[in-house]
């Protein structure tokens, strides 16, 4: 059985339809991609999943447990971690109390110390992890959010346009960081926008437009489809090539 | 900076109230004026403290912190003059049933954003200074309640002198900052802080928002309450303006955020600064009237200009930007480059 | 059936005023996006001044109402530059603004009211004016200040509304609201309306303070109490909208006048926090407004 589970699901905003009947899977260890133009509704579908936004119509299930429907705080502690695509810090704690906050739901005293520091490494944060948040470079923002959100031991991680406003460098370090998470038993979702990183990253993409699921499949494979590159480019630049 | 170990820093700022508190009278405090002054900033203060729980490390401004000051009060002053209940049992009776209104009135509330929960924290003051008003025949009305003159009995929490009182009350505000510092350092303070920091990335990380506000709200009333108990024995008298008023809510409000919200000490020396200043200026400079609220209102706004999060804030700032100063004249090079802070 | 009548009448007259001083709260609070405590004492340095106006030129002083106004705006821009400005610029959103705005205007508050009192003293003043005594038409006794207090604020509504939604600058004000980035991003001075608009918005308490001084007794505290009235019938009429404020108006200020008719005199003010306790809890977006739930 796959690890989520998203049945025709719909999200409104008063008449428009954010999320239009999307129906996906996804198995445990992968990496899915989740790709589409602007407003298309990738973020949304992430809201959705992690119950900051109610459902109009459909399911969403974690194995076998239904978590659409749940209160956010619930999801999460049932093994749905996300960041945000600006990236979401307690603009008043230090990095380490950033990280506790998640550990010290699923943990007591030593042991959510202990998995602070583990979520720190893992992400490759090398800086003092009593420094205020604000003011740390952007990179690190993002390393720290991440840290927030696997130091739980989440099955499912969603992480929404992570690659913003990185350099390549950094881009290319937090691949790597996020490609062996996998093995570390936590399968990601992405959104992004970054082509490159999709292509080496993601096992599987999912194309939204409008709030619908237009393609699904090989990243290769998805992404030379004409459908999707008219979606994404929008139909005069493909007219203007033929 | 290195931070104290986490039970250190909860207990200090505890015992440094203890100290310097009971130490005053020995060195500051040297007649009944002041020591007037240093009472009624006692009791603000554990008034102060309450409201820090949830409108400085909650995050959540209310102006209705009067209602649970009022609460304790007059709870204690009916059960005392009505039915003989000793004061200290009173204060209990009155906390308790100060978190459990703040749980009822205030839950619905919590769904608001910042500025409304302020507003709808404002009206309920109000509403609750017209009920009392009219409620008569439990409240006394317009009139209050006031104690049976008794001297000497610590029973009754009356005091054989005025310094003693003083005493007492500095005992109260440091258990109460021990209880602050303790609940500031623990799984619910930085659940608080997440939740005052930013709501939605708190659920994220799996913090229940909700609940955390409701637990903080209810330590936040029991403690107000206690403060306006303590304060009906002082006066020996409770009045719907010395109870309920909206000035009550306003005063604590201001003082916990003036001196630091979110901080253990804050809202003491938030207090420590207002009071003093209003009754010395009023004191001093008695015409025209009015002057001791002006100065009262341009302190605020001059530290709420200079830092919105109060005069704690500010100074540890100031010391921050000293001690950059000092280390600047030791010839070390520029701050490092953003390549070189990027780990 | 008369009394029902007399007593939705005073409600209606009450209510006008009601409205004037809550337009004026929804221009500051609901496009200036200041939450401004301190807007109640504004109206008691209105009607302070209205005593200083009648008290130098007798009933001649009632004309002065306009310049009035215009200084209590002037004011109250004044402090909204020096003081509020920079509350919006280094907040990141909107929400996180409004603290230091409380506080600020909170203590702003404190301010007028003691510098009032230094200057007038704490007792009650009144006015007499050509205005004083009531009208007795069809059995019902209309109070004349208030008759025309109603008709200086419905005139100050109409145009009011009429800038806001037929003339350039209120479409620009309009514009701010909705969005006030793309607004700049068009050429939209947002700085300056800003100011504008939370100048205009304490000009219309003043204005409604000097009103009030025809028929209400005056004392450095008695604008403050209008300040919780207003802040429910702009949330009644919801946020942003000038009609709904002064609808709103008009409904507080009937059931006001039928709660203390009906029920009792203390009852007067209970009836409107419970109304503005419920608005909360079942519609909070008011009548006519935009979200404010989290």
């Amino acid at each position: 059985m796959s690890l989520l589970t998203v049945s025709n699901a719909t999200v409104a905003f008063g008449g428009v339809l954010a999320v239009n009947d999307v129906s996906l899977e996804v198995d445990a260890g992968e990496i899915v991609g989740l790709v589409g133009p602007n407003g298309a509704g990738k973020s949304t579908l992430f809201s959705a999943i992690a119950g900051a936004v109610p459902l109009r119509n459909g399911t969403i299930s974690l194995g076998e447990r239904r978590l659409s429907g749940r209160p956010s705080h619930r999801i999460a502690r049932m093994g749905v971690a996300r960041t945000f695509q600006k990236v979401r810090l307690f603009g008043s704690m230090t990095v380490e109390e950033n990280v506790m906050v998640a550990a010290a739901e699923h943990f007591r005293g030593r042991a959510a110390r202990a998995a602070t520091a583990a979520a720190l490494e893992t992400v490759h944060y090398v800086g003092d992890p009593r420094t205020q948040v604000a003011g740390l470079p952007l990179a690190d923002r993002k390393r720290v959010e991440i840290a927030r959100a696997l130091v739980t031991g989440p099955q499912l991680l969603m992480l929404d346009e992570m690659m913003n406003g990185l350099t390549v460098e950094e881009t290319d370090a937090l691949v790597a960081s996020i490609k062996a998470l996998p093995e570390l038993g936590v399968t990601v979702m992405l959104v992004e926008h970054v082509l490159h990183v999709v292509r080496s990253l993601c096992d599987r993409l999912a194309v939204l437009h409008h709030g619908q699921l237009i393609a699904e499949g090989d990243p290769n494979d998805v992404l030379q489809r004409e459908d999707v590159i008219a979606a994404w480019l929008g139909r005069a630049a493909t007219q203007g090539e033929a | 900076m290195r931070r104290l170990p986490a039970p250190l820093g909860a207990t200090l700022p505890g015992v440094g109230v203890l100290l310097v508190g009971l130490s005053l009278p020995f060195w500051f405090i040297s007649d009944q004026y002041s020591l007037v002054i240093a009472i009624t900033v006692v009791i603000w203060s554990i008034a102060a403290q309450g409201w820090n729980i949830i409108g400085g490390y909650g995050g959540l401004m209310s102006f209705g912190h009067s209602v649970f000051f009022g609460i304790g009060a007059y709870t204690t002053a009916i059960l005392q003059v009505d039915f003989g209940v000793s004061p200290w049992i009173g204060m209990l009776v009155g906390a308790v049933l100060a978190a459990l209104v703040g749980a009822i009135l205030t839950y619905p509330a919590l769904r608001l954003k910042g500025i409304y929960f302020a507003l709808a924290t404002f009206v309920i003051a109000l509403l609750m200074t017209d009920l009392d008003i009219i409620a008569v025949p439990i409240t006394g009305g317009d009139l209050g309640i006031t104690l049976p003159f008794v001297k000497d009995d610590p029973a009754l929490l009356q005091f054989d002198s005025r310094v003693t009182l003083y005493f007492v009350l500095v005992a109260f505000l440091a258990a109460i900052t021990l209880i602050v510092g303790w609940i500031a350092k623990s799984r619910l303070g930085l659940r608080l802080r997440a939740t005052r920091d930013d709501p939605d990335a708190a659920r994220a990380a799996g913090v229940d928002v909700t609940r955390v506000r409701l637990v903080g709200l209810i330590v936040s009333a029991a403690i107000t309450s206690v403060a306006g108990t303590l304060m009906l024995e002082f006066l020996s008298a409770v009045t719907p303006a010395t109870g309920f008023g909206i000035q009550v809510g306003v005063t604590i409000a201001m003082g916990a955020l003036v001196g630091g919200r979110g901080t253990i000490l804050g809202p003491i020396i938030g207090i420590a600064i207002l009071v003093p200043a209003q009754q010395m200026v009023a004191g001093a400079i008695p015409q025209p009237a009015g002057l001791s609220g002006i100065v009262y209102a341009v302190i605020i706004i001059a530290v709420i200009m200079l830092d919105s999060r109060g005069v704690l804030h500010l100074i540890s700032r100031l010391g921050r930007w000293l001690v950059q100063l000092v280390r600047r004249r030791g010839h070390r090079p520029p701050t490092a480059t953003l390549t070189e802070t990027s780990s | 059936m008369d009394v029902l009548i007399q007593v939705l009448l005073s409600g209606i007259l009450v209510g006008g005023l009601y409205g004037a001083i809550s337009s004026g709260l929804s221009l500051s609070f609901g496009i200036s996006k200041i939450a401004n405590f301190a807007h109640g004492d504004f109206v008691t340095i209105g009607m302070y001044l209205m005593v200083v106006a009648v008290g130098f030129a007798g009933s001649f002083g009632l004309l002065l109402l306009p310049v009035i106004a215009i200084i209590v705006g002037l004011i109250g821009t004044l402090f909204y530059i020096a003081l509020l400005r920079r509350t919006h610029v280094s907040a990141a959103t909107e929400d996180e603004a409004h603290l230091p705005q409380i506080v600020i205007t909170a203590a702003l508050s404190t301010l007028i009211q003691s510098v009032l009192l230094a200057i007038f003293g704490s007792s009650d003043r009144s006015v007499s004016t050509v205005l004083d005594g009531s009208w007795h038409v069809l059995g019902l006794s209309l109070s004349k200040p208030q008759v025309v207090a109603f008709a200086v604020s419905l005139v100050a509504f109409i145009v009011l509304d009429l800038i806001v939604n037929r003339t350039e600058a209120g479409r620009a004000l309009r514009a701010i609201v909705d969005d006030g980035e793309a607004a700049s991003a068009v050429g939209v001075n947002q700085p300056r309306m800003l100011a504008i608009s939370a100048g205009v918005g304490v000009a219309l308490a003043g204005l409604a303070g000097g009103l009030l001084a025809t028929y209400q007794t005056v004392n450095p505290v008695t604008g403050f109490s209008y300040l919780p009235i207003a802040f429910v019938v702009i949330v009644l009429g919801g946020l942003g909208s000038i009609r709904g404020a002064f609808i709103a108006g008009l409904v507080v200020g009937v059931l006001q006048q039928l709660a203390a008719t009906y029920i009792n005199l203390q009852a007067e003010n209970i009836a409107v926090w419970v109304l503005f306790l419920i608005i909360l809890l079942v519609r909070p977006n008011g009548l006519f407004g935009r979200k404010v739930t989290t």
